[in-house]
């Protein structure tokens, strides 16, 4: 019997990949979908998540040697914040159980929150699984650290603050945006709190009937739309400055016989494909997950307003959205060499995910609230605090520290850094250190 | 028939779009694959019809202006359903 017990837990729900198989076909077998949906909807997920870790490995074959030779030659650590890659090298580590726990457990208590709570404005549902699993795993990285939790504790308690922010923070956003979104939809995206600063700085600086939507501007930029478009120029102007940083001899030990700054800038497109894979096993996975998430909450929670990614929002104002972008890469750009000049220990460098997700949702209530000038100035101070926090969060990161990758977006900073400092400040006083 | 929801990245507004147009699509009695792609790959999967939001139209190559369809929105039901029924009508006979 117990080597029967044993081969189910350390052979079979230990792995990440079974685990979420079976997961997915108890959520669409309870559906009383058809025999070839279920067979669909756990193959997808098996397979997207093995492709999640085959993206980790080639972004990281390409970052990793740069990075540490930044770190070696000239003494600091540098990070590029974006998401996927920060989850996806946590998921191909042992911690990749505990993070579908969580993130399952923390799913089932917020969806009880939402049902318990009596107020209109939290009958939310979070539908945005990716990212409901990266703060699975950035709580399941930080806390270890911060206070020194493990085992099932740290899933709990994981689980439990996910929940308080998948239900408390959509509220925020059915409230502000109400006035454009309609009682249709609220943001999922790590943004809420960011979206709410955006409204106060668009009041305070801007001016509400300067309306973006009346600007006209050049069509050639919707190109960056296209997140590989984007992110291929991005990372191959971080490798050159990596490269031109730490100097030709150290890199030519890693490009060998090849040009070093050719080598730097194959580096950069190679991580980019890594991402672009990585993002095909996480639409494969997450096509299978959120349909079986839907349906339970369906069924539990009917008309709770869906939490969505921050692109369902970028229509209401897409020209706010791209001004909103526009000034995050300059507050980007201007934490990088701020960094660089105070001889910060941790250089941020332009993360993707701030500039681009970040970015747009900010330019959206930027510009709802003081038009485009409100879109600009949300944008940048956004930006800019999204990027210094990361100053801060990345030592939290445990098994994640000096990867060169990070966590990345605007609640990271505002919602969870203040808790976590503030966690390490009161927990010797309470006794949980 | 194919049909193929476009978003930034493929993963969020799109998904919320297909398992509307599943619905809309079922209610019609009519039968059709749907699948959601990110915008950039747009050249190498091909599709029937393509449906994206206003806020992407400019991104959609030249030779698939003619079959896609362009919501202001990928979450209100009703609105979805205006757009698409008289082309899915007249796509699937």
């Amino acid at each position: 019997m117990k080597e029967i017990l044993d081969f189910i837990i350390f052979q079979l729900l230990d792995k990440a990949t079974v685990f979420l198989g079976i997961v997915a076909f108890i959520g669409l077998w309870v559906q009383k979908k058809s025999w070839s949906e279920i067979v669909d909807g756990v193959i997808k997920t098996v397979i997207g998540l093995l492709i999640i870790v085959i993206g980790a490995g080639t972004l990281l074959g390409s970052l990793g040697p740069v990075i540490n030779i930044l770190n070696s030659s000239l003494g600091v650590k540098g990070v590029v914040p974006a998401n996927e890659a920060a989850f996806s090298v946590a998921m191909a580590t042992p911690m990749a159980n505990n993070i579908t726990m969580t993130f399952l457990l923390g799913f089932g208590i917020h969806l009880l929150m939402v049902f318990l709570l009596p107020w209109k404005i939290f009958k939310n549902v979070y539908l945005t699984a990716h990212m409901m699993l990266f703060l699975s795993t950035f709580l399941n990285l930080s806390l270890p650290v911060v206070i020194g939790l493990s085992g099932t504790p740290l899933i709990v308690v994981s689980a439990f603050l996910c929940a308080l922010y998948w239900t408390l923070t959509p509220g925020i956003t059915r409230v502000i945006g109400r006035e454009f979104l309609g009682d249709d939809l609220t943001l999922g995206h790590h943004q809420q709190a960011g979206a709410y600063l955006a409204s106060r700085v668009g009041k305070y600086f801007g001016d509400k009937s300067q309306d973006a939507e009346d600007l006209e501007l050049p069509p050639s930029l919707a190109i960056f739309r296209d997140n590989t478009i984007s992110m291929t120029i991005l990372m191959a102007l971080i490798f050159l400055g990596i490269g031109i940083a730490v100097g030709q001899p150290a890199i030519a030990k890693l490009s060998g016989k090849n040009n070093w700054i050719i080598w730097l800038v194959l580096n950069g497109f190679q991580f980019t494909a890594g991402i672009v894979v990585l993002l095909s096993g996480v639409r494969m996975f997450i096509g299978s997950i959120v349909p079986a998430f839907k349906g339970i909450s369906n069924k539990i929670i009917p008309g709770a307003v869906p939490a969505l990614d921050s692109p369902a929002i970028y229509p209401y104002s897409p020209v706010g959205a791209m001004i909103g972008f526009v000034s995050s890469v300059v507050a980007a750009l201007v934490v990088m060499v701020l960094l660089i000049v105070v001889k910060s220990p941790i250089i941020v460098f332009p993360s993707p995910i701030i500039m681009f997700f970040d970015g747009c949702a900010i330019g959206v209530f930027g510009n709802k609230y003081g038009g485009w000038k409100g879109a600009m100035y949300a944008g940048f101070i956004s930006s800019f605090l999204a990027h210094i926090g990361c100053v801060f969060l990345y030592p939290l990161m445990g098994p994640v520290y000096g990867s060169g990758l990070m966590f990345s977006n605007i609640d990271f900073t505002l919602i969870w850094l203040p808790f976590l400092y503030l966690l390490k400040l009161i927990a010797p006083m309470l006794g949980l250190v | 028939m194919k049909i193929l929801c476009l978003c930034g990245m493929g993963l969020g507004s799109s998904l919320i779009a297909k398992m509307n147009i599943d619905e809309i699509l079922k209610e019609m009695n009519l039968r059709a694959t749907v699948e959601t792609c990110d915008v950039g790959s747009i050249r190498s999967e091909k599709a029937d019809l393509y449906v994206t939001t206003r806020e992407l139209a400019a991104n959609i190559p030249a030779e698939n202006a003619a079959k896609t369809v362009i919501l202001t929105n990928f979450v209100k039901k009703d609105e979805i359903r205006k757009a698409m029924e008289p082309v899915l009508r007249q796509y699937i006979k």
